[in-house]
């Protein structure tokens, strides 16, 4: 059984996970799989690809990303993701969002110390 | 501040009570009685005595909905769908294609599109196969040329095709019982007359492939023809072999169920797997060839 704290924390990967992925996105195109590798590089997310593609299908229906095959030098063709105009703005704004809360939670915890 | 809404006049009173009425109702059990509790403390904090109906109001729309952090379903709801979702008259072909075939969930087993219990998941299956990619359509068959339904429902039209010329040639020579049910060696533990199951096998065979080829060639949207194309595949497979089965005769056939499990599923998984190919051919077409 799952412990208050693995709940909470589990609630806290899932809201910031929109953003990471369109965060990744914000650089350059990316495919599926690479995705889930950049995301990997960051184990304390715990993202699987059964979280990550799912996600894409959503954001991809709200018109956040769009996608696009692209033929592969070393391989079949890929679908790769880019961020799309709205996207770009949901970013902007969930970045802002985030950095007040994550900078007032600091500033709470903090004055804990 | 006041010690308790008693010390506020009556339309305030009764207007901090409907608040709290309408808090209670919307929370669990669980919480209930703790969230009260400080909301009643924070009206009487906030409050004085002779405040007004208005500044009730004002302070009720101050704090804001009551949220209590359960942003997950309930076990309940969750086994309450799972109870009622595979019952809904509604959509049902597309949600066969989305349970049939969703190679962005990675769980291989998803609560069933029709009835009770759990349905293989031929899209996680195949992407573990590695024979496509989770996002290969970005949304599953919605790139699937109509050409690939109509190849498709070819498939229940040729098992009915079978089980009527099966009958056409061979029905006079059959004998006049045949088997209706097997046990689990596979051997006979109930008869009917030939003509009964006849009329079953053509049932089985006939109207799905009726309901096929009306699919492929409707204007449906295309997740719900690949539903109705694959739910009509699997009902027509049982059907044709079960009639092949009864032909067999007595003794016992140890082979028959398990070869009848892996023509249901190499049936449905391979029908899945082509449209969904299609589809993928589909949009590489349009987004690499014609760009």
């Amino acid at each position: 059984m799952r412990t208050e704290h693995e709940a909470w924390a589990s609630q806290l990967r899932k809201g910031v996970l929109e953003l990471a992925v369109l965060g990744l996105l914000a650089g350059e195109p990316k495919y599926g799989s690479q995705l889930v590798d950049d995301l990997a590089t960051h184990p304390e997310l715990s993202i699987s690809a059964g979280t990550v593609y799912p996600l894409l299908a959503r954001l991809a229906k709200a018109g956040l990303v769009t996608s696009v095959w692209q033929e592969s030098p070393v391989g079949p063709p890929r679908k790769y993701y880019t961020l799309t105009e709205p996207g770009r703005r949901t970013l902007n704004a969930m970045t802002q969002a985030f950095r007040a809360v994550s900078a007032t939670v600091t500033t709470i915890l903090e004055g804990q110390r | 501040m006041i010690r308790s809404l008693d010390d506020l006049n009556p339309t305030a009173r009764a207007a901090a009570q409907k608040y709290l009425d309408a808090v209670a109702a919307d929370l669990d059990a669980e919480f209930r009685e703790p969230v009260l509790c400080d909301l009643r403390a924070h009206l009487n904090d906030h409050l004085a005595a002779d405040a007004t109906e208005a500044d009730v109001q004002a302070l009720i729309d101050e704090a804001g909905p009551v949220v209590t952090g359960q942003a997950e379903t309930s076990a309940s709801e969750t086994f309450k769908h799972r109870l009622t979702n595979g019952f809904r008259l509604t959509d049902a072909d597309a949600r066969v294609a989305s349970t049939w075939w969703n190679p962005t969930d990675d769980r291989l087993f998803l609560p069933r599109a029709l009835g009770w219990g759990w349905d293989l998941n031929f899209g996680a299956l195949a992407v573990r196969l590695g024979l496509i990619e989770p996002d290969a359509e970005s949304v599953p068959f919605s790139s699937t040329p109509d050409s690939a339904f109509k190849l498709a429902a070819a498939v229940p039209v040729a098992l009915a095709g079978a089980t009527v010329l099966h009958y056409a040639v061979r029905g006079r020579s059959l004998p006049s019982s045949l088997p209706a049910n097997w046990d689990v060696a596979g051997a006979p533990n109930r008869w009917t007359s030939k003509r009964q199951a006849m009329a079953t096998d053509l049932a089985t065979t006939v109207l799905p492939a009726a309901v096929a080829t009306w699919a492929a060639y409707s204007g449906r949207p295309r997740p719900n023809r690949a539903g109705a194309i694959a739910a009509s595949t699997a009902v027509a497979s049982v059907g044709a072999f079960v009639t092949l089965w009864r032909s067999l005769g007595g003794g016992r056939h140890p082979w028959a169920g398990p070869s009848m499990l892996g023509v249901l599923t190499g049936s449905i998984g391979g029908l899945l797997l082509g449209l969904a190919k299609a589809g993928r051919a589909a949009e590489i077409e349009r987004d690499v060839h014609h760009t």
